[in-house]
């Protein structure tokens, strides 16, 4: 959607940020892997390193790349080709979260999709057209509401990480710069691991390959048995809380939902009795669950079933929610962090600890400043920076602050007037 | 004459990869030329139980020569297997360790008192591990660091760390679940082990070890080929196979993996499902329900083979074939071979 004017004049607003910012976000630089893209393109150029901060800065100034990522991984010669012959040393782990792997009812107001093959547009984001089935293009908008369930994720990683895995040191937390979060550990400790426990570790989080029955889940016999709540570890534990959490929160409706769904049309009826004994008798319920038994009445059969859809259901409410692929690739390059997003030219900020609760990307993580520019949107919806509303648009003329009309201009929906 | 303890012979040959069995054989420092017979046979013998999917075996003794025999038979046999030269003969003898290693140590349990000999090879591996006493009629549990426990990750769904209790960077396992970290232990330490210089080897070591191969099940993977051309399966698929053909527990989505390439390759059903006769938990109704579905789909749904990029999201992929799809290598590799 765009040309060579907004990718110009990108690049000079650019240059102005890093003359204006030091970027000193990378512990151990040398040892480092960096790659850098181009407008529309995260990845053009990789295998590039620099040995201090003062060249990377230098190399900001000048250069001004729309992305710039850096290795999770240190290595012994960060700039040999192939990978192979780069001396792998270690690496740091690296959980990404975006908002598109998290659930939220607001896509559909601020997503939208257009086909260039036949034309056809729509909200929310589908991978294919829904006329023609060729591949759109996406055009994403996250709000404070997505961020803020994507926050949510983040905090949820955080407590386990020291609650469960015991890691405490070397944890950084910066913002993605577009839509969502990357967590950094970086304790020595753990640079060591190899790829498969790193898979672990992700499978952990992520909850792939949860065994209920290994974790104490048994609904194979007359009582139906769960971790007591005293004695329950790790996955197992956190299984167990949303199962808690869940049933706190039902209605007979929800549980019938949930609950019922694998049972067949003759125990649909016994299944919507014992959700009806659950609601009406929830505090005993629930102190039941915590003392490892699941309640129930009538058939064991249809019980067991019931809670097994609900158990099911917990796991998959208890899974941290981060992108698998990317989290465990040890040879990936991440977004450096304090640098710009070529796709929406805002920071990539890292966040003390205590600033994420209240962190606002679209307060905190503004480049650039309040001069007025004159862009032609071609479509763009409703959303809002610095306090301040924007839009709806389509095809028409505006004049925005210089952040906004950034930020329409690197998400390629709009042009220079 | 270099004179050893029974109990150490004993242990050594039950551990012939301790160091307390490197020890021995240094101490004895026999020259390859000078093996006798019935230390060759005991190696070929220990390559052959592994090339058939058998864990290693020890006759029940306290006879020191033939202990001490077993213990210098363990350095050949990884020559036997090294003088193959193909690494999935290495997997065979690893797993072979790995399950005599969890015999030997349930052999060893002692209700109510510690299990000495599992002490002791956790000590091996510079383990570090305290015993937490549990309340009432619950086990004990073997309490280690987490990054110990991440050391050995397995595809055993009961040796996850998502199927563990961990609490504040420490794994807790029943004692069953630390002896199979330990055994799983073992076959990564074997398997880095291997293989070892045999460019001096004596002939007649090679010719043992030949002789193992063609005894064993090795062969039997030409029976279960039918159409399919099971010598140009790419790297992934091949140590899946291996893996399973040796009696080892491979994960769900390795099983997955396998058996929509087998199919899509257009292995027979019936030949699929004997492949996956070799698991060792092994149940043949769920296994022909499963393999059914992928043959027969489901609800007009075809299973096709996972992508290279979903093998490498498991840690499937173990090689750099240059393809999106394990099925595209394989399709290469029968091209080339009718050029060839």
């Amino acid at each position: 959607m765009s040309n060579g004017s907004e990718e110009n004049f990108l690049r000079e607003k650019f240059k102005e940020f890093y003359s204006r910012h030091n970027v000193v976000s990378v512990p151990e630089i040398e040892k480092r892997e960096f790659g850098i893209g181009d407008f529309g393109k995260k990845i053009s150029k990789r295998h590039m390193n620099f040995s201090d901060y003062s060249e990377l800065n230098i190399f900001l100034r000048t250069e001004a790349p729309f992305f710039i990522s850096y290795s999770a991984a240190y290595y012994k010669e960060p700039a040999a080709r192939p990978m192979e012959n780069k001396g792998l040393i270690g690496a740091d782990l690296i959980y990404e979260f975006d908002v598109s792997d998290i659930d939220s009812d607001c896509k559909e107001n601020h997503d939208f999709w257009f086909c260039a093959s036949c034309g056809s547009s729509g909200k929310g984001t589908p991978q294919r057209c829904p006329n023609c089935s060729e591949t759109v293009q996406q055009y994403k908008f996250p709000c404070e509401k997505c961020i803020g369930e994507t926050k949510k994720q983040v905090f949820y990683l955080l407590d386990i990480l020291k609650d469960e895995l015991g890691f405490s040191e070397g944890i950084s937390v910066n913002f993605s710069g577009n839509a969502g979060f990357h967590v950094h550990v970086r304790e020595k400790a753990i640079r060591g691991l190899s790829a498969e426990a790193r898979i672990e570790l992700v499978d952990y989080l992520t909850l792939a390959g949860f065994s209920p029955e290994r974790n104490g889940f048994d609904i194979s016999g007359k009582m139906l048995q769960c971790p007591k709540i005293s004695e329950a570890r790790g996955a197992q534990a956190r299984v167990l809380k949303f199962l808690i959490d869940s049933i706190q929160q039902a209605n007979a409706d929800w549980l019938v939902q949930y609950g019922c769904i694998s049972l067949t049309t003759s125990q649909k009826h016994a299944g919507r009795e014992l959700a009806s004994y659950i609601v009406q008798n929830k505090a005993r319920a629930i102190e039941s669950i915590k003392n490892g038994l699941l309640p129930y009445i009538g058939s064991q059969k249809v019980a067991s079933i019931f809670w097994k859809s609900l158990i099911e259901n917990a796991v998959r409410l208890a899974s941290v929610k981060l992108d698998r692929q990317t989290s465990v690739d040890i040879y990936k390059i991440v977004r450096v962090p304090d640098t710009l997003h070529g796709s929406t030219g805002l920071i990539a900020k890292t966040l003390p600890l205590q600033a994420l609760k209240d962190f606002n990307p679209f307060e905190h993580a503004l480049a650039f400043g309040n001069q007025q520019i004159k862009v032609f949107i071609n479509k763009a919806p409703r959303f809002k920076m610095a306090g301040n509303c924007f839009g709806p648009f389509e095809k028409e003329s505006a004049e925005l602050p210089e952040y906004a009309a950034i930020y329409l201009l690197a998400k390629g929906v709009a042009k220079l007037a | 004459m270099v004179e050893f303890l029974v109990e150490d012979l004993r242990f050594a040959a039950r551990y012939p990869f301790s160091s307390k069995a490197k020890t021995i054989v240094q101490k004895l420092n026999p020259s390859l030329d000078e093996l006798d017979s019935q230390t060759k046979e005991i190696a070929k013998g220990i390559l052959k139980n592994a090339l058939s999917g058998r864990p290693y075996a020890i006759s029940n003794t306290n006879d020191k020569d033939l202990l001490q025999r077993y213990v210098l038979a363990y350095p050949v046999a990884k020559i036997m297997a090294s003088a193959l030269e193909n690494q999935k003969y290495f997997f065979y003898l690893a797993n072979s360790m790995q399950k005599a290693t969890v015999e030997f140590l349930r052999e060893s349990k002692r209700p109510g008192a510690a299990n000495e000999e599992l002490g002791a090879i956790a000590n091996a591996f510079g383990l570090k591990f305290s015993i937490v006493h549990s309340a009432g009629k619950m086990p004990d549990l073997f309490e280690i660091s987490l990054l110990d426990f991440l050391s050995a990750p397995s595809r055993d769904d009961s040796l996850k760390l998502v199927n563990q209790k961990v609490s504040h960077g420490k794994v807790f396992l029943e004692e069953e679940r630390m002896i199979r970290f330990i055994a799983e232990k073992v076959r990564r330490t074997v398997l880095a082990s291997l293989p070892v210089p045999v460019e001096n080897i004596p002939k007649e070591l090679k010719e043992l070890a030949f002789e193992a191969l063609n005894e064993s099940l090795a062969k039997k993977k030409e029976a279960i080929s039918a159409s399919a051309n099971l010598n140009a399966l790419p790297p992934c698929i091949e140590k899946i196979y291996s893996e399973l053909l040796a009696g080892q527990n491979i994960a769900h989505m390795e099983r997955f993996a396998l058996a929509t390439f087998l199919n899509a390759i257009g292995v027979p059903e019936d030949k699929i499902l004997e492949a996956f006769s070799h698991a060792p938990n092994y149940n043949e109704k769920i296994t022909r329900y499963h393999i059914s579905r992928i043959v027969k789909g489901k609800a007009g749904k075809r299973y096709a083979p996972i992508s290279c990029a979903k093998m490498r999201s498991y840690g499937f992929c173990i090689a750099e074939c240059n393809v999106k799809n394990p099925l595209q290598y394989y399709r290469k590799q029968i091209e080339a071979q009718k050029v060839s």
